[in-house]
This record gives structure tokens, C-alpha cells and sequence, in this order.
């Protein structure tokens, strides 16, 4: 990791050796310790230092990019060369300049988080983490259970540098905890509980997770089988945020928008879901970076405005085509990538926000549903059709049938095939509460609700 | 593939094995039953082309070591990029350790290694024409001219041409003794073009979808896929499915082949079949598998045509070395055997778990900033006696399958459903008119319960899966799967 001044030392370093007319690097330092737990006992643990270096070179409008996980003068000589001499026999590309300096040379702007936190987070070893969890892995043991587990904490920090005077850096640190427990006749439960902004996860916390997902295994097991068909669902969390996620990687980037393969193209102020729901890309709320891998400020973005169509994240090189083939008049969003990026920008800090109108305490959503399924976790979940933003996938960790308002009995995992966009064209209600969840494959973290919604179609049933 | 394995005796070698000595010791001296030290150099090369532009142009490389130790039955695991500090890999060990001796307190079952006898040597893949040697120009030459034809194409959406070649050196020291040195290239390519009209979207790739095809091998590898020859094919078909008819669902027969049957073995035979995630240990992100420890030698997993075989040692296999991270040499062996489940993948703790006398070597990490897991090997369905147009001759309505759009499988890996890029109707034994989003569901043994035909060698290709993710971090790794066309009876087909 590289404080401020380090990490300016080594930007300096760089930009003298460099043989371009202009150099852009992203300098990375993370350190990461991991906590694997299987069989309620630890199964792995891992500390990771992890420093990249990554440069782009410009060379009479062509670019280069290389990298490198080591720091010496040979190692930065090494990636410059190599990416100059990509960039020499490199085809020309039309890209903005790189992004000048002053007026983002100011730590305020960075976003992130406080370096002191970031570091404390650090300073608790795994020793301290598993006596946190003792009770609980004991509680799991003594009722027949088994649980696995997943703790990361990771501290980094993040520099965005050019020739042309831009420095930006700040620091981000997460420390999150999911658990899984499995309790035999098909009895799973999975919790989690984590931020993004340097609050350590305390032990009383952590132990909560545990204990959560132990109380969903005991009680899925023994689940029944039904028939898979359409059925008003009450979706936790976790659920809601694959939706969303599927959403976002299909319809809220400006690559897919230009290739009209954006369910938001051409439907600009229409309706496109139920008018209590708006999802914004918000960086700030999460702890996340204040600029991008252009340099610019990462801005918040309303995607979707009350059920309303709004225009997607743009990078610097894809509000440029946006402008030269709509007339639109817009600018980046500060969403940028890694430059040329060949899947464009793309929000990574989602809100799902729900009108209080429709907003419930999470108790009392049950009752809200009255018949139909609760699902607590969607599994492997991937897109069929990205106009309509088909997708399939299955529940998982926690599937209960309800009647009358009532938690009747478990059932077994079932598939569902679904058009996101039908299925969120009306919500019944949603949690005053939400959760922080982060997707399957990770990069994006995500505020949801829960949510009941009057229709999902499942497809088939597990075996 | 025993050729290419030589005494290991470099000078780099001897400078890493006397660093790797200072963690060994210190790791034993501080208790360490068992400890390892791999040091990992990689190289990549990543090229892109969409529409006309760079997409990508990227040389990426890094040189890590990790050191991994087992005291009293618990692992730790320690890493950084290799410095020239003096003091880093004594460091690594003291921190190593310590995880370990943390977790030893609250872990009751003691991870026990499976006896290796003493392995040294070195491996290198075979390759004819290095890619890192090679000039850009060359490599963006070819990606330009595929891509010149592919933006002509009506409707376009977008296109992506690209090509990809990574090496990977490793040196591998144990407290054991065992000193193995492995130096392993793999080259890709491919592209895909992607249509789209009245809100209809389709894309149509080669060789494969998703970044296309990968063998081990140099550029050699790029060049035998001849991508120009492919393009208007490509361009047709693409153009047929914006046209086509949505599939119509029912019970269908298919013959599927290609990277969708790949990625058929991949879901429903290889991940099921990780002792790891037997065990429940992948919980927690991945899930569990329904081939559950009974059933070895008793469960019918396919008809007894199928035979599905693990092979480290393959051919031009992504997933082909000398030895894995537990320094275990590669192997050849039946998953499944007429039929009949026989083994899972182990490493040296998870063979002992399971009773095996040894691990079958399927231990690997990504890299050097991750600790070993087991992944899937190269695995293959193995060869019949048919022929592709044989096995389309023996279908009255049925759909012939080709190219990957989606997947999704639950976490026993028993309900699967998967969409292909393209689909021919059969009628009367007779390919037919194409239909768009073929999506077809079913249950993994009875799937493979339904395997009535399989070509024969003529037509088995090994395809390249260069990014499989297991683990929490989520680690990359590789494999192949060889597969020639078969067919399937019954199948329950979605309507698109």
C-alpha cells in the first residue's frame, strides 16, 4: 500500500523514465487477509501483499498498455518499454487526451476512505477473528450442522496519475463475512454482513452471521417438493441484487445503449419499470472511488427515475460517439474503465430506491405476501436475452413456502426463467430496510430491499 | 508427453531453490510438518479489435512467491511479489506460519498429506512459434482483416476479434525435496459478430463463443484456426438468426458437439466431481455436488457409452503439466466408466480424506497470489464409432446445437439449463432451417443417461476453457475438453 507521498514518489519515478509523450498509470497496493472456514473449523488462511503498476502510452495517437506486480527501476523500465512499443505498432485510435491536472488535484474529490481506518482493519489477525467466531462454529457443531465461511478484509490504495499534472489517490478497505451452514437433509442457510467503508465488522456481528445462517438451515431442512409455475415471491436481499445486477451488466452502460443492446435505448423517459422504483449509481454511498480510470469525478447517476428510463453511465470516448451519433448532448459520468475499454463503462454502486408508499418493515412482509415463496439467495443466475433481460437461474440456501401469511414449510430448490423487466413492472411492497450485497462473480456492490412481487415464473424443479 | 520433462538444473532455478531454502528452513524450524514454496513468473498478451478500433493492447507480467506451510494439521499461506529484499521470504514464513498456528487451535480434524515419492525434473509445453516474440504488427494484421469483413455485415451491432497468449513459469520447492520447474504457453483467438434488429440481438462466433478457441502451444495455435476462412460463414448465420424463428420447446432429440457440449462436461461432470466441493467445502460461494462419496463404482452417471476421462497429460490440453502445485505429476484417469462414476479430483489432503493412497494431481492456484484448490483437469468425453451426419441421420425432429449463449446449473449440479448460439431444426434425419435461442433443461444423470451415439476420433477436438472460477477469492483456472459430437434422446427443449 502507498500513501499519498509514496505514492506520488513512485508516479514522479515513472513519468521520468518514460519514453512517451504521454503516460497514464494506475498504482495499485492492496493487502489482503483471508479467512476460509469449512466444516466449522478454519480451512485456510492467507496474507497477500499485492502491488500493481499499470501504465498506458501515447504515441502519436496510438496506445500502449502494460503492467507489472514489481516496483524496481528495472521492473518500471521493463512495463514502460513494453507498452511504448505497443503503442508504436499499435493501429491509431481515437481517444480523448489525457486527463490534465490542477483542478483534480484535490485529495477532497478522491472519494474513498480514511487511510487510519483502512489500516486498522488490518491490525486484527486471524487469532482474533476465530475466537470471534468460536461460539458460533460451536452453536453449529452442537446442532449437527456444518458451517463454511468466506472473511476478506482488504485494505487498498489507488492512484490515477498522468503526464499531464492529474494525481488522484485514496484508499479502500472492505471487511465482509458471509457464512453458509449446512445442516443435513438439504438443510442450507447462508447470511453475510460487511461494509465498504472501513468499519470494522465486530465480533458480536460476525457471530450474528453465523448464527443466521444456521437458523435458515435448521429450518429448510426436510424441504418438500412442488410443482414449478408462477408464483407471487417475497425476494431477500440477495436476490434482489442479482436482479439488479443483471439489469445494470445488460442495460445501464453506454457500450451496450450505443450498440442497441440496452433496454434503455430509445425508450428515454418511458416507463420501463414500476413507477415506485428508482436505481441509482452512487460511489460516494459506498465508500468508492471519487474518480475513474480516466481521471474524472465519478458523479452520481440516476438510471432509472421513478419506473422512468434515463441514459446509462458514459465514459469520455463513449459520450463522444453518443454525441456524434444522437446529437445528445452528454458528457462522461466519470464511469471510465481501463482505457480503450472494450465493454465501456459500467456502474459499479448501485441503489435500489423504493417510494415510501410502498415501503414496510421487513417483519412484515409476510404478511404482505400472503401465499406464495420466500427466496433467499438466487444461484448462478445468467442472461438468455438481453433486450427483454431474460435470465435463469435457481433459489438457493433458504426456499419457504408460505400460506396465509405464514412460513408453511420449506421447498426444494427450484429454477426460474424470467424477464426482469416484467417481473419489477410491479412491486407490492419492499423493506424500510436495506442491505448492502455484492454480485456472484464480484464488481459491483449493490443497496437493495426486499421485495414482493406479484408474479415469477419458475421453470422446473431441482431433480 | 514425457519428452519434454529434462533434469531441472538452471541458474535461475538454483537461485530460487536457495531463496525457497529460507522459508523451507524457517518454516520447519518454527514447527511446519510440511511446507512448500512455489515462485511464479507470468506473461500475457492480450490484442482487440471491435468495430474498426482497438479494444486491446495490453503486455502484462508479474513475479510473485507464495509459501504455504502445514503446522499441526492447519494450513497457512503467505505471499508478495519477489523483491529483492533479502529478508522477504524468511518474512513470508514467519507470517505463513503464524495463520497456521492460529487456525490449528480451532480445528479439530488435522489435515494429513497422502505419501508423493521424491519428484524433481522440469517441463515445458511444447511450442513451434513463440507469440511473445513475435511482432504486434503481424497479430493486429490478422485481427484487422477479420474484423474489415465483419463490420460490412447488415444490421450490425457490434463485432469482437481478439486474441490472447499467456506463459506461465513455475518453480516449485518442498520440505520434502521434491524441485519441479514447469514453463507452460497457451495461445487463443477467435471472434464473434454480434446483429441486431426490431430489438432481436444475435451473435455468432468462431471458434468458440466467449473469446474463442485455446490450446496450449505457440502461435502456431492461431494460425491452424484459420479465422479468415471462417468469416462468411459467420456473417451468414448471423444473419439467419435475426431471421430465424424463436425455438419451439418440447422433447426433442439433439446432437450437440463443440464447445457447448465442453461446457456440458464442464458443469455437470467437472465441478460435481471436485472432492473439495464434495465435502462442502465450496459452500459458501460455489455449492456442493450431488456425487456424494457412496456412490463410487455403484452410480450410473451416463449410459454405458460414456466415458469420461481426466488427462493432465493431453495433448495440447490448457490444463496440461508435468506436476501440480502439490508437486504431484499429471495423471490419466476415468471419472466416469461406461457409465459408472469412479473417481473424483483430489489433492494430497483430500485423497487421504477419501481413503485414496494417493492424490490424482489436480491441485493448482492461480498464480502465486492464491493457495492451491482443486480444480477440474483436462476432461473429456472420450470418442465412439459414429458419425455426425450418422447421428443426424438417426433423428425424426430433433435440433442440431452448436456454440455457447448461456448457462446455468444449481449448486448440486444437477438441474441444468443452457442456451446455444445457434440451433438447425432436423427433420427426417435432414438439417434444416435454423432457430434462434435453443434452450434446453435437464437433470445431470439423466442427460447423460440419454447419450445414444457419440462420433468417433475424427471428429473429437479438445476446447479450451481458459476462465473457470472456484474459490473465495475467486481464482482463474484452465482446462480443456474434448468432446466429438453425440447425441442426446428426449431432451426438454424451452420455448425461446
Amino acid at each position: 500500500m502507498f500513501t499519498r507521498d509514496e505514492a506520488r514518489a513512485i508516479v514522479d519515478r515513472v513519468l521520468a523514465a518514460s519514453p512517451a509523450r504521454a503516460t497514464e498509470l494506475i498504482l495499485r497496493g492492496r493487502e489482503l487477509r483471508h479467512l476460509r472456514l469449512a466444516e466449522s473449523a478454519p480451512s485456510e488462511q492467507n496474507v497477500v501483499s499485492d502491488p500493481s503498476l499499470q501504465v498506458r502510452v501515447e504515441h502519436e495517437g496510438r496506445y500502449g498498455r502494460a503492467s507489472t506486480s514489481l516496483l524496481d527501476d528495472a521492473a518500471i523500465e521493463r512495463v514502460l518499454d513494453a507498452a511504448y512499443r505497443a503503442a508504436k505498432l499499435s493501429p491509431p485510435l481515437d481517444l480523448p487526451p489525457l486527463a490534465a491536472g490542477a483542478a483534480h488535484d484535490d485529495s477532497n474529490s478522491d472519494g474513498g476512505v480514511d487511510e487510519a481506518a483502512a489500516r486498522s482493519l488490518l491490525a486484527r489477525d486471524s487469532a482474533t477473528k476465530l475466537e470471534a467466531l468460536a461460539p458460533a462454529l460451536r452453536a453449529v457443531a452442537e446442532a449437527g450442522a456444518a458451517a463454511t465461511g468466506f472473511w476478506d478484509t482488504t485494505v487498498e490504495s489507488c492512484t490515477y496519475a498522468t503526464s499531464a499534472g492529474c494525481f488522484r489517490h485514496t484508499w479502500l478497505a472492505r471487511d465482509w463475512f458471509s457464512s453458509t451452514v449446512l445442516a443435513g437433509d438439504g438443510g442450507a442457510g447462508v447470511a453475510h454482513d460487511g461494509q465498504l467503508d472501513a468499519s470494522m465488522l465486530v465480533a458480536s456481528r460476525a457471530d450474528a452471521v453465523v448464527r443466521q445462517a444456521l437458523d435458515l438451515a435448521l429450518r429448510s431442512k426436510k424441504a418438500r417438493a412442488i410443482e414449478a409455475r408462477e408464483q407471487r415471491v417475497l425476494l431477500a436481499p440477495q436476490a434482489v441484487g442479482e436482479l439488479l445486477l443483471f439489469l445494470s451488466w445488460s442495460g445501464f452502460g453506454a457500450r451496450n445503449w450505443l450498440e442497441e443492446r440496452s433496454f434503455l435505448r430509445r425508450r428515454r423517459d418511458e416507463v420501463v419499470l414500476d413507477p415506485s422504483i428508482s436505481i441509482l449509481d452512487d460511489a460516494a454511498a459506498f465508500g468508492g472511488l471519487g474518480f475513474d480510470f480516466e481521471g474524472q469525478d465519478r458523479r452520481r447517476v440516476t438510471l432509472i427515475d421513478e419506473g422512468l428510463a434515463r441514459l446509462p453511465v458514459f465514459d469520455r470516448p463513449t459520450a463522444k460517439e453518443a454525441r456524434a451519433s444522437t446529437g445528445l448532448d452528454v458528457e462522461t459520468s466519470g464511469h471510465a474503465g481501463l482505457q480503450p475499454s472494450a465493454d465501456g463503462p459500467l456502474p459499479r454502486h448501485l441503489r435500489f430506491v423504493v417510494a415510501d408508499a410502498k415501503q414496510t418493515p421487513a417483519r412484515e412482509l409476510e404478511a404482505c405476501l400472503g401465499d406464495g415463496l420466500i427466496i433467499t439467495q438466487f444461484h448462478y443466475t445468467n442472461l438468455i436475452d438481453p433486450t427483454a433481460v431474460t435470465v435463469t437461474g435457481m433459489t438457493r440456501n433458504g426456499t419457504f413456502l408460505v400460506e396465509g401469511g405464514r412460513v408453511v414449510a420449506p421447498v426444494r430448490n427450484l429454477r426460474f426463467t424470467v424477464d426482469i423487466l416484467d417481473v419489477l413492472s410491479t412491486i407490492e411492497a419492499a423493506s424500510i430496510e436495506t442491505q448492502v450485497v455484492e454480485a456472484f462473480f464480484g464488481g459491483a456492490a449493490m443497496s437493495v430491499p426486499s421485495l414482493v412481487l406479484p408474479r415469477f415464473r419458475f421453470t422446473s424443479t431441482q431433480s | 508427453m514425457k519428452d519434454p520433462v529434462t533434469e531441472a538444473s538452471s541458474a535461475e532455478t538454483e537461485r530460487f531453490e536457495a531463496l525457497a531454502n529460507v522459508a523451507l528452513e524457517r518454516a520447519r524450524s518454527a514447527g511446519a510438518s510440511h511446507a512448500d514454496v512455489r515462485v511464479v513468473s507470468t506473461e500475457t498478451r492480450e490484442l482487440a479489435v471491435r468495430k474498426s478500433q482497438v479494444s486491446r493492447c495490453s503486455r502484462d507480467e508479474s513475479l510473485g512467491v507464495a509459501v504455504r506451510v502445514l503446522v499441526e494439521g492447519a494450513w497457512g499461506f503467505a505471499a508478495a511479489p519477489l523483491s529483492g529484499d533479502a529478508e522477504l521470504l524468511g518474512r513470508l514464513a514467519d507470517r505463513a506460519v503464524g495463520e497456521a498456528r492460529a487456525g490449528a487451535r480451532h480445528r479439530a480434524a488435522k489435515a494429513v498429506l497422502a505419501p508423493l515419492p521424491a519428484q524433481r525434473g522440469r517441463f515445458v509445453s511444447p511450442r513451434e512459434e513463440d507469440p511473445f516474440a513475435m511482432g504486434l504488427e503481424e497479430q493486429f494484421d490478422l485481427l484487422f482483416e477479420v474484423d474489415r469483413e465483419l463490420v460490412r455485415a447488415k444490421d450490425l451491432a457490434t463485432t469482437s476479434t481478439q486474441m490472447s497468449f499467456a506463459r506461465e513459469r513455475q518453480w516449485q520447492f518442498t520440505s520434502e525435496g521434491h524441485l519441479v520447474e514447469q514453463d507452460l504457453l497457451r495461445s487463443g483467438a477467435g471472434f464473434a459478430l454480434t446483429l441486431a434488429r426490431d430489438g432481436i440481438v444475435q451473435t455468432r462466433s468462431y471458434p468458440a463463443s466467449f473469446g474463442g478457441q485455446y490450446l496450449q502451444g505457440g502461435f502456431e495455435v492461431v494460425r491452424g484456426m484459420r479465422l479468415r476462412d471462417h468469416v462468411a460463414r459467420v456473417q451468414e448465420e448471423a444473419s439467419e438468426l435475426l431471421r430465424a424463428a424463436p425455438c419451439p420447446g418440447g422433447r426433442f432429440d439433439m446432437v450437440v458437439g463443440g464447445s457447448q457440449l465442453a461446457l456440458q462436461i464442464h458443469e455437470s461432470v467437472g465441478h460435481p466431481n471436485e472432492f473439495d466441493r464434495v465435502l462442502g467445502f465450496e459452500a459458501d460461494l460455489a455449492g456442493q455436488s450431488f456425487v456424494t462419496p457412496e456412490k463410487r463404482n455403484r452410480f450410473v452417471y451416463g449410459a454405458p457409452i460414456v466415458d469420461l476421462v481426466a488427462d493432465s497429460t493431453l495433448a495440447g490440453g490448457i490444463g496440461t503439466f508435468g506436476w501440480d502445485d502439490d508437486a504431484v505429476p499429471g495423471q490419466r484417469f476415468h471419472v466416469v466408466e461406461q457409465g459408472v462414476h469412479r473417481n473424483w479430483f483430489t489433492n494430497r489432503e483430500f485423497a487421504t480424506r477419501l481413503g485414496d493412497g494417493a492424490s490424482n494431481g489436480t491441485n493448482r492456484a492461480e498464480g502465486w497470489r492464491y493457495p492451491p484448490q482443486i480444480r477440474i483437469p483436462n476432461l473429456s468425453l472420450m470418442w465412439g464409432s459414429s458419425t455426425r451426419d450418422e447421428l443426424i441421420a438417426g433423428i425424426d425432429d430433433g435440433f442440431l446445437l452448436d456454440g455457447v449463449k448461456t448457462w446455468s446449473i444449481d449448486e448440486l449440479r444437477l438441474n441444468f439449463q443452457f442456451t446455444s448460439e445457434i440451433a438447425w431444426r432436423i427433420r427426417a434425419g435432414r438439417v434444416a432451417e435454423v432457430v434462434r435461442n435453443p434452450t434446453y433443461q435437464g437433470v445431470t444423470p439423466e442427460f447423460w443417461s440419454s447419450c445414444d451415439g457419440i462420433a468417433g476420433r475424427e471428429e473429437w477436438a479438445a476446447w479450451g476453457v481458459p476462465n473457470c472460477g472456484k474459490g473465495q477469492p475467486m481464482q482463474v483456472a484452465e482446462m480443456s475438453h474434448g468432446c466429438a459430437p453425440a447425441r442426446f434422446r428426449g431432451v426438454t427443449f424451452l420455448q425461446a
